[in-house]
């Protein structure tokens, strides 16, 4: 079976698309906690415990290359331990993505279509997404190289047309850190975690042309989002100010619906949903492919598309039942919460895996020297 | 792929779209539907209830009154109708209310054109918090609609015909638009920036006024000397403490207000030239700005307010030397200056005699001095803004006189 391969730079599309995307939809900095006018603070700062977190989990790929995570967590830890390890990584797929299309579902319901049951939502988009898993990672990236622009140029549209009304706005950001740093810092939490969802680089590096560069593309993916994230909260801070900032449930989409140009030009929001609805399809055709491929391997599979489908149908199940309503949907992204929980599902492995190598060295170090 | 496998799939998919073929769970046919163009809230307070009334554009009536001279199908079947017709509703909360409006609309009412949110006085003094939640939370209302205090019957105005539009509805919003653009005598918000600046610490808001007037349709006395012939007038506003609304100001005073909040569009204003009794000056203001700022330490502060603007003149009859260095000039911009400094003075004292800090005053102190606000803020509405002394300067330039440089002569001189 000939191996796929995708360009670096369609792993950075599908890398910003991914992030950009809770970062857009969700404003975490915003939501998650009380950073109120600070938010964009917020968004600076989580930077940079994401980059930490993503050089910790993606630099082991890089002394493996070729090999995903499930493959050299053998060589490291043994066929059983690693394999347990590599299951952990897969569950972190299956989870994220469950609980972003239910997010999405959840938005749709509220704001478009009460009556739609959840499950049909979920549906149709794993549906979409199982059919680009199935057709590979090829497909996924040319859909992405596809849907970045058009997606990119729905994100900065809704961000420019406010930006005429946004002076007389612009009060609503102060005082900046007035209440210290205590509330900036809690903000910037919840995205800086939501670096989990780059482990789809410990699965994906191998396809890439050019793999020793793979982190490097990772990290530039981490930059762009960051530089798309702040902008988005300080518009949105400004022209929802703070309060109803915090307390919109999708922040992003409240600010584009109030946005009216000269009378004639307003109810835009149809432009951030279908951003939305764009980035999302990427995204979870990626984790599906992700979660697909490490299981297939993890099971000593040659062939990761028969478990497409049945990964489908548990997600779509699981996507119904993950929260109960949308009030423990909103809990789930609070840091006390979220940030243990994501934490632990990149330290717990990648600690373990990175123990096995510096062991594994430090051993061989000394054998070669005596 | 296997043939078989293909014939197999495309039986699927034919299945598959029988399914969907029901429609959609959430559609909305539009025939069905009516739109409602304004709404207005009342309360009843023998009830404890909220009023809700609702204008809806009549599809019928408003499709024929375009083209009457077209083939006239159903022989005139909205000819005599009104474009629009008024429902109302009770209830005791206000999405309530909307919900009881199903009772007496034959068809779905559809929110999401509704440009016009009309409060009645005894609703907004009792408190809008609700309504304004509603606004928030349910996904058909955009936050965009303009919200107004009606003083007068506001079931009298929701029924108004306007003479020169289709609906009452479009006509309040019209009038509120050509207002804003020609006088800032109205603050023309829309119901997000009057909820962002009122969540804000130290700032209150304002919200335009709308004041209904006796056409003589419904119980007239025979007073037929004050017999209006448009349903109502714009201007002022109501000053709001939170969401409950404490008072009137007038449209001299919102004109204050406008100015130093950074809303005014074109603005005018009569003055008396310096030169002989009874030569009035008319000005109208072109460009408006507004500097507030927060000076001295923690102990010693105040806030001073800068104002400059700068206008025209558009009629003056009398003599005078409009030279760039003329003391005439000069005279007549410090009176112009003085003009407005009334009228922001005015809207001043106005809203400290109601506790009511809608120029943000507190908003700026939180803002700049967030450590000296939190120390002032217990008494600031109820001893610290209505003793509140600003550094208010005014400043006015006379840029044009207009196409002609001096008035008509008349006679020979």
């Amino acid at each position: 079976m000939p191996r796929e391969k995708i360009a670096n730079r369609q792993l950075y599309f599908m890398l910003f698309l991914i992030r950009c995307n809770v970062a857009v939809a969700l404003l975490p900095v915003l939501t998650t906690a009380d950073a109120l006018q600070d938010a964009w603070i917020s968004a600076i700062v989580q930077f940079f415990p994401a980059l930490l977190l993503l050089l910790f989990f993606g630099s082991l790929g890089q002394r493996f290359v070729g090999l995903t995570v499930a493959q050299y967590s053998e060589k490291l830890l043994g066929r059983w331990a690693g394999k347990g390890v590599a299951l952990v990584i897969a569950w972190a797929f299956l989870h994220m993505a469950a609980v972003e299309v239910r997010a999405y579902a959840d938005m749709l319901i509220t704001a478009f279509l009460p009556d739609t049951p959840l499950v049909f939502l979920i549906g149709a988009m794993v549906i979409a997404s199982a059919t680009a898993a199935h057709a590979g990672i090829e497909v996924i990236a040319r859909a992405a190289d596809l849907l970045f622009p058009v997606y990119l140029l729905m994100i900065i549209s809704s961000l420019l047309i406010p930006l005429p009304q946004l002076q007389g706005f612009l009060v609503n950001l102060e005082p900046v850190l007035a209440r210290g740093a205590g509330p900036v810092l809690r903000g910037a939490a919840t995205p800086a975690l939501f670096t989990v969802q780059y482990l789809v680089l410990t699965v994906l590096a191998p396809t890439v042309n050019e793999p020793k560069r793979a982190l490097r593309t990772a990290i530039w993916a981490l930059v762009g989002a960051t530089v798309i994230l702040i902008p988005v909260a300080v518009i949105t801070v400004a022209i929802l100010g703070p309060q109803l900032g915090t307390r919109a449930a999708f922040p992003f989409f409240s600010m584009v619906r109030v946005i009216a140009i000269s009378e004639f030009f307003e109810r835009i929001e149809a432009l951030a949903v279908f951003a939305w609805g764009l980035g999302l399809f990427i995204e979870l055709a990626v984790y599906l492919y992700c979660g697909g491929r490490a299981l297939s391997q993890i099971l000593g599979m040659p062939d990761y598309r028969p478990l497409i489908l049945p990964m489908a149908v548990i997600w779509t199940a699981f996507g119904s039942h993950v929260t109960r309503n949308m009030f423990q949907l909103m809990d789930f992204f609070k840091p006390h919460f979220f940030v243990p929980y994501a934490l632990a599902l990149v330290v717990v492995p990648f600690g373990l895996l990175w123990m096995a190598y510096l062991l594994r060295r430090l051993l061989r170090g000394r054998s070669g020297a005596s | 792929m296997p043939l078989k496998h293909k014939a197999l799939m495309l039986l699927l998919v034919a299945l598959l779209a029988g399914v969907f073929c029901s429609g959609c769970w959430s559609r909305r046919e539009p025939e069905l539907l009516s739109l409602v163009l304004a709404v207005g809230f009342d309360y009843d307070e023998e009830e404890d209830l909220y009023q809700v009334f609702a204008q809806v554009a009549n599809p019928i009536a408003s499709g024929t009154s375009g083209g009457s001279s077209s083939d006239g199908s159903g022989g005139g079947g909205g000819g005599g109708k009104k474009p629009y017709a008024t429902m109302e509703a009770k209830g005791h909360t206000p999405f309530e209310a909307i919900r009881n409006l199903i009772q007496v609309s034959t068809r779905e009412l559809f929110w999401a054109h509704c440009r016009v949110l009309l409060f009645s006085e005894s609703l907004a003094r009792k408190g809008i918090k609700e309504v304004l939640d509603l606004f928030e939370r349910e996904r058909q209302f955009r936050l965009i609609v303009k919200p107004v205090v009606v003083d007068g019957d506001l079931r009298k105005l929701m029924e108004a015909d306007f003479p020169l539009e289709e609906s009452g509805a479009r006509g309040l919003d019209r009038l509120i638009v050509t207002t804003r653009f020609a006088r800032s005598i109205f603050p023309e918000i829309n119901l997000n920036e009057f909820m962002v600046n009122l969540a804000q610490p130290g700032r209150e808001m304002v919200m335009g006024r709308i004041e209904v007037l006796d056409t003589g349709q419904s119980g007239s006395e025979g007073g037929g000397e004050s017999v209006s012939t448009v349903p109502a007038r714009i201007g002022g506003g109501a000053l709001f403490r939170g969401g409950r609304m404490v008072g009137w100001a007038t449209a001299k005073q919102i004109q204050g207000w406008t100015y130093v909040a950074g809303r005014a569009f074109r603005s005018n204003f009569v003055i008396e030239s310096p030169l002989g009794k009874g030569n009035r000056v008319s000005i109208e203001v072109l460009g408006h700005d507004a500097r507030m700022k927060l000076r001295g330490n923690e102990d010693n502060w105040r806030i001073e307010l800068e104002v400059k603007l700068h206008g025209r003149i558009t009629d003056y009859s009398g003599p005078g030397d409009l030279g760039s260095e003329s003391e005439f000039t000069r005279s007549l911009e410090r009176r112009a200056a003085a003009a407005a400094r009334n009228r922001i003075e005015a809207m001043l004292s106005r809203a400290q005699e109601l506790k009511s800090d809608v120029f943000g005053f507190g908003n700026l102190i939180y803002r700049k001095r967030p450590q000296l606000w939190k120390k002032l803020a217990p008494d600031w509405e109820e001893k610290i803004f209505p003793e509140l002394a600003v550094d208010l300067k005014v400043e006015f330039k006379l840029l044009r006189p207009g196409l002609v440089k001096e008035y008509l002569p008349e006679g020979p001189s």
